[in-house]
């Protein structure tokens, strides 16, 4: 058999197959031949020692890893029923079912976006104790200014130390804050994912 | 040999080949074929494993105008190595022991 033979019953097997794995495997094998082609041995003989190209096949579709299989299965059999009519049968069920599926979806969709806005409305409150946390520095530095002159150092101090603490509280308030609308958006756009995969289908 | 033995020591045995240096796939199994017997459908799915589990590294140089893929041993190959001798230690425990024992008899 000529390599091109070889080659060619190879892919005419493999077809249907991943584009990838199939490719890589073919490269293997005309390497293979050609490198004992180099080593001495005629066309004829190269090919025959390599193998059966059905066998080979075979073999290859064996190995090939499952979901790499499915998943371009079901790509082949999308491009086969785009443009077929759709299901009748679905049809019909689809609109019997609607009394029953339209509340229910508009139930579940008004309790998903409640979530969703209780989410921010968490997310508000923290900016709005960040805030407060602020203003209560103020308060501590007041404080502190007016204790050092009457109460004492000590007083004072203790006034400090509430207006650093403010100060950090205020600040992660705010960088939590950010960090969870960011969360929130992220959340929004998987979930907006998640329904469009249930709607299509893929 | 028993085929299920000798697929797992395939995989090692081709990782071995590739200690004195990078190699391609003729010439892995020009190395082997003295010490045991592969064809180059047995050698596919074994480089295959072995570049997913990440024991070898792959490269393609041009040679003769055409590509060539070479594949390069790793660390976790050099480690697969290293297990597999440690295993077959203890192996040729077991081994002394049953000889010792026929041998009483």
């Amino acid at each position: 058999m000529k390599k091109s033979e070889f080659i060619k019953k190879l892919r005419e097997e493999l077809k249907g197959y991943p584009h990838d794995p199939v490719e890589d495997s073919i490269q293997y094998y005309s390497e293979m031949i050609d490198d004992r082609m180099e080593d001495g041995m005629s066309e004829d003989e190269a090919v025959s020692k390599v193998g059966d190209p059905i066998a080979i096949a075979k073999q290859i579709k064996y190995n090939m890893p499952l979901k790499n299989v499915i998943k371009e299965k079901v790509a082949a059999k999308k491009v086969e029923n785009t443009g077929k009519e759709v299901n009748i049968g679905l049809i019909i069920v689809l609109i019997l079912g609607a009394p029953l599926w339209i509340p229910l979806a508009i139930t579940i969709l008004s309790l998903v976006g409640t979530f969703f806005i209780l989410l921010w409305v968490f997310d508000f409150v923290m900016y709005v104790l960040a805030l407060v946390s602020a203003v209560s520095i103020i308060a501590s530095i007041i404080g502190a200014a007016i204790t050092a002159f009457t109460t004492g150092i000590g007083t004072a101090l203790v006034f400090v130390g509430s207006g650093i603490g403010a100060a950090g509280l205020s600040l992660l308030l705010a960088i939590g804050g950010i960090a969870f609308a960011k969360a929130i958006i992220a959340l929004t756009a998987s979930f907006a994912r998640g329904i469009k995969r249930i709607i299509i289908g893929r | 040999m028993d085929v299920q033995l000798k697929r797992g020591m395939l995989d090692v045995c081709v990782l071995a080949t590739l200690l004195k240096g990078d190699s391609y796939g003729y010439l892995i199994i020009k190395d082997l074929s003295p010490h045991i017997e592969i064809s180059e459908s047995t050698l596919y799915p074994i480089l295959r494993r072995l570049e997913e589990s990440k024991c070898v590294s792959v490269y393609t140089l041009e040679h003769n105008g055409r590509l060539r893929k070479y594949y390069a041993i790793t660390n976790v190959g050099r480690n697969k190595i290293n297990v597999f001798l440690e295993e077959w230690k203890s192996m040729m425990g077991i081994y002394s022991f049953i000889e010792a024992e026929v041998n009483s008899k």
